[in-house]
């Protein structure tokens, strides 16, 4: 069996070229970040060569996550082969990391991608050249549409045979007087074909790399001393010298090999000084986001479920299938299990499918053509105001589908207050599964006006940048924003096979999880909600039996108790308490209780869409467009689903973190819901009370937190200054 | 004991259907929190995700 590792920078296509090979599915994006960890499979025509597809990295310096999981692979599993993903467009840097992997002597072969870019722009890659330049057998290609693979895998299999990679690139003079004696220093120590590699790494002062070969003090100080020598020889830093000396390197290289024919701006470059203009940016992705959520919730989608809601599960299904059940002599109980509560459950989350699907397909286009990349460019100038980093913008736009991937893409966050930062803020965005709530009390509350869904997305924006504001000024996350470098990837038209998968995916998902976790759920709701303790037959005491009032039910019995907390929200009735709290179990569920305990399995959107509000479906009766609002907001807002909660535990690797993160979305979502039922309320004329003096507090107490002088060392430090003194 | 079967007969097979119907999704669930040793399980996108580790290994 050969393993070839997949090494190459952040957006380099190694995802696309992963699954072109080996067949499987893996989310592709046109972002830098896809990957964090490392993915293996087989190649699914030679199912003896079996492909490691690393995390995008620029360089094997120990800095980020990813660059640690990516050479420690390279250096301790020792692959036959590297398969190293060099974007053609952007040669230059991608070929520092290429010098950097040759220097290990694994042998190499370059899958020279996005040729077609290369070649549209007139520029010119003697790829023949290359090769002898680096020593190694270069290969162009393309990975999304699976040109030149086979000769990729045909020169994988026969480097792989090789021990070492002949490439051995030389440096100045000093340094490689200084290269050879460490190398004299650390023979035996270290695997002889990895000599040179560590050589370089101790010159460099890499001490993960000095610490892996276990050196005596003695030699590290001769080795500390020939570094001086060589630092000294050449007036600037050792890593310094190395970085500069290997893009002299490449530099060399690539203007023999490379001809490029144009200058000026790139068709990328000129829609970039729009999209990312500063006064320009914030309301084109404004705009943008807008007219996504309008088109997927409002009208097209809206089209669609309506279908599904009105004729689909209400007409087709529902019905016919009461009236069978009812020919054949079901018992009552048996009928309504399946009718109100598994098809009315199920069929009120699956109905939103068509919105979620044209949300999804909307989404995914938006990232294949390489917007969303420029929107973390462009918030990461907002961020960076309200202590935030722009690399939490990627972990936000991931939690756009779902919270858990989203979660734990803040792992790629050097600094651990930012990362706890972002884990706390980034399940705000409106998940794929909060999407059917947000349709409902658009569709059924709100008679599906426009707003209502964009609105949504930029409330949970709102409090992930408020959440920065007051987090970054407290103690255990002050200090400034971790810097964000990104590299922008040129604009192309999309890849319509991965958009389709990506949506086709993540719908089919939302589907299986309604099939199984909603169904389930559903029974249990219904189950609750069916029966009760009521009157004995006989006049003496209570008997447990189904409940010919919902009123009566176990679950109206035990939300009723519950329900006290929401009353100042304004959703202080039992429904709305039990779909919160089932909403924990999955945020589709919210919708999926409402068409148990309602009945409605969705058909009040149709009846708001015609109008008729006399017949307005119960969904909407127990709510003002005030309070179902602010029951949006709670949502939106207060704790994830199980899933997500898991993730962050997982991540925040503790329990007082993840105690403390859950709890402030709780009191976020509820502090929010609150200010906005009661401040509508008093605005409304309705009057000053109790909840209008709590509202004002809290809003008083939430403008300190904005304002108030954010934490500093040096302020920590002042009053033990003082006291040292005296 | 027949004539209540009988009587019942749509009951009981409906029942049992619905039965099975659980049974296998619980089933499924279960061996797929152990399979998965994680949260990722529940997750909506967990068949395009690309932060499960070895999620390759087990569609290849």
């Amino acid at each position: 069996m050969i393993t070839a590792a997949l090494a190459g920078n952040p957006n380099s296509g190694k995802t696309t070229l992963f699954n072109a090979l080996t067949g499987a599915n893996q989310r592709v994006g046109n972002w830098p970040g896809v990957t964090v960890d490392k993915k293996e499979g087989w190649v699914k025509k030679d199912r003896s060569l079996r492909i490691i597809d690393l995390p995008g990295i620029y360089s094997l310096s120990p800095y980020t996550l990813e660059e640690v999981i990516s050479r420690d692979f390279l250096l301790d599993e020792k692959p036959d082969v590297v398969i190293n993903l060099v974007d053609a467009s952007n040669i230059e840097r991608n070929l520092y990391l290429t010098t950097q992997i040759l220097d290990m002597g694994i042998p190499t072969v370059i899958a020279l991608n996005m040729m077609d870019v290369v070649r549209k722009a007139g520029d010119r890659i003697d790829t023949k050249k290359l090769s002898q330049s680096l020593g190694c057998p270069v290969v162009e290609i393309s990975a999304l549409k699976g040109e030149g693979l086979e000769d990729l895998l045909r020169e994988a299999a026969a480097a792989a045979g090789q021990k070492k990679a002949p490439f051995e690139r030389r440096f100045s003079a000093p340094v490689e007087q200084a290269l050879e004696k460490i190398g004299a220093l650390i023979a035996g120590a270290v695997p002889e074909e990895r000599r040179r590699w560590y050589s370089i790494k101790f010159f460099e002062q890499d001490a993960k790399a000095a610490e892996k070969t276990g050196l005596a003090p003695e030699a590290l100080g001769a080795i500390d001393k020939i570094i001086k020598e060589g630092e000294k020889a050449l007036d600037d830093a050792s890593a310094s010298i190395i970085t500069g000396e290997s893009y002299d390197y490449i530099t060399g290289i690539t203007s023999a090999c490379i001809k490029k024919s144009r200058k000026g701006l790139s068709a990328s470059d000129k829609i970039d000084r729009v999209v990312t203009n500063k006064w320009l940016a914030l309301p084109i992705f404004a705009a943008v986001m807008i007219f996504v959520y309008y088109i997927s919730v409002t009208t097209i989608g809206a089209i669609v479920t309506d279908f599904t809601n009105d004729t689909l599960f209400g007409s087709w299904i529902m019905e016919p299938l009461a009236g069978w059940f009812e020919e054949i002599g079901t018992a009552g109980w048996l009928a309504s299990l399946i009718v109100d509560g598994i098809i009315g459950g199920v069929g009120a989350v699956l109905g939103f499918v068509p919105q979620m699907l044209v949300l999804f397909l909307m989404l995914s286009l938006l990232e294949d053509v390489g917007y969303m990349a420029r929107v973390a460019f462009i918030m990461d100038r907002i961020f960076r105001r309200f202590g935030l980093s722009g690399k939490t913008f990627i972990p936000l736009l991931i939690s756009s589908g779902c919270g858990v991937p989203g979660v734990m893409a803040s792992r790629t966050i050097e600094s651990e207050r930012d990362r706890r930062l972002t884990v706390m803020t980034t399940c705000f965005v409106p998940c794929g599964a909060k999407t059917p709530i947000v349709a409902m009390i658009a569709g059924a509350v709100f008679g599906g006006v426009w707003w209502v869904a964009p609105s949504a997305y930029f409330v949970g924006l709102g409090a992930v940048i408020i959440s920065g504001l007051i987090l970054k000024k407290t103690r255990p996350f002050a200090g400034k924003a971790a810097p964000f470098v990104m590299e922008l990837p040129s604009y192309h038209v999309p890849a319509m096979g991965n958009v389709l998968r990506s949506m086709g995916e993540r719908g089919w998902s939302f589907i299986k999880r309604a099939g199984t976790i909603i169904l389930m759920a559903s029974i249990v709701v219904w189950f609750f909600s069916s029966f009760g303790f009521v009157p004995a037959e006989d006049g003496g005491g209570t008997s447990f039996a189904m409940v010919e009032e919902m009123d009566e039910s176990m679950l109206a019995v035990a939300g009723t108790k519950v329900a006290v907390i929401f009353r100042p929200l304004g959703f202080g009735f039992w429904q709305a308490t039990v779909a919160s709290i089932m909403g924990l179990v999955a945020k589709e569920e919210v919708v999926g209780v409402f068409g148990v305990l309602f009945g409605v399995e969705g058909d009040a959107l149709g009846l708001v869409e015609d109008g008729d509000f006399g017949a307005l479906s119960p969904i909407a009766a127990p709510f003002t467009m005030l309070t179902a609002y602010s029951f949006l907001v709670f949502n939106l807002l207060c704790a994830p689903c199980f899933a997500a909660m898991g993730a962050i535990r997982r991540e925040m690797n503790s329990g007082k973190w993840t105690a403390f993160a859950i709890s402030y979305m709780c009191v976020l979502a509820y502090a929010a819901a609150l200010m906005f039922y009661q401040f509508g309320i008093l605005i409304a004329g309705a009057g000053f009370s109790l909840g209008s003096v709590v509202a004002i507090a809290v809003l008083a107490l939430i403008i300190w937190l904005l304002v108030k002088p954010a934490w500093t060392e040096k302020k920590a430090a002042a009053p033990l200054a003082a006291e040292a003194a005296r | 004991m027949i004539n209540w079967i009988a009587a019942n007969k749509a009951n009981l097979i409906i029942g049992i259907i619905l039965l099975g119907i659980v049974a296998a999704i619980v089933v499924n669930l279960v061996k797929k929190l152990r399979r998965g040793g994680s949260t990722c399980a529940y997750c909506a996108d967990a068949d395009c995700c690309a932060h499960k580790e070895g999620r390759a290994e087990t569609s290849n």
